[in-house]
């Protein structure tokens, strides 16, 4: 396995249109990123999964109810990930229309679960796979902030 | 869009397919072998889907399998997982989907759930 990048604290970060090809490309740009930082394979695919799940979120709720744009002009959503203090940090900002995910994670606890219904599995995965949530709703947009622990 | 997911069938008979599926059911994974996996479960009573050589796994892909629970059950059968790798397991147990979605190890304990 890859050692830890040694520069801790080293953010990359990354703008894109909100469609499916660019969230598709975004992945790919985070799993670039995830090897060249030396992420474990644990941590760094808990990390991808939390991704594909806020950017899914973003695409399919984003828009301004009756309307074809987000908040502020074009959706668009911004990926950033880093290394600090032995965490992985992964943070997405979006202009998309404001979205309560604390509470919508608190209340995603048992929709998902043996019940066969795929509206859920995504706020699930988050709550089960970062080790630290972090979610700033503005006039804005969103800024979600995920910690997941590398380990020792 | 591209994708190195790929999905090969075999015909184990009356009515039962084993879908191998290789490659990351990312957003384009998932796209790609979306249309495909819904056909197959629509032809079909049983399938065994081998997930050895899947690397990674989220909720897109997750419905996509989800989907083809739901025709396999309308239609009276059903579908079983095995032999996932270890962070495919964890995203699966995470969802609880494997309370829905029979998950086994071994592709013999899996053909077995099948068979009953």
């Amino acid at each position: 396995m890859q050692a830890l990048h040694p520069h801790t604290g080293g953010v990359e970060k990354r703008r894109f249109d909100a469609s499916w090809e660019a969230m598709a490309e975004a992945q790919i740009w985070l799993s670039d990123r995830c090897a060249a930082l030396g992420l474990p394979d644990g941590p760094g695919n808990s990390l991808q999964v939390c991704f594909e799940e806020l950017a899914t979120n973003i695409l399919r709720h984003g828009n301004v109810p009756g309307g074809g744009t987000a908040a502020h002009g074009p959706l668009w959503i911004e990926v950033s990930i880093g290394t600090d203090n032995r965490q992985a940090i992964l943070t997405v900002q979006d202009n998309a229309a404001g979205f309560d995910l604390p509470h919508e994670l608190a209340h995603s606890a048992d929709r998902a679960s043996g019940s066969a219904q795929v509206g859920g599995l995504g706020l699930t995965l988050i709550r089960k796979l970062a080790d630290r949530v972090e979610h700033v709703q503005s006039v804005t947009g969103n800024c979600t902030t995920l910690h997941f622990e590398i380990g020792t | 869009m591209r994708s190195d997911m790929k999905l090969d069938v075999k015909d184990l008979g009356s009515g039962t397919k084993e879908a191998k599926l290789d490659g990351k059911l990312d957003i384009h994974g998932a796209l790609a072998i979306d249309d495909a996996f819904a056909e197959l479960a629509g032809a079909s009573k049983n399938i065994l889907v081998d997930l050895s050589g899947v690397t990674y796994l989220a909720s897109l892909g997750i419905r996509t399998l989800v989907q083809a629970a739901k025709t396999l059950s309308n239609n009276g059968g059903s579908i079983v997982l095995f032999a996932p790798q270890e962070n495919v397991e964890k995203v699966l147990r995470a969802t609880g989907i494997d309370t829905v979605i029979p998950v086994r190890h071994g592709r013999e304990e899996a053909l077995a759930l099948l068979s009953k």
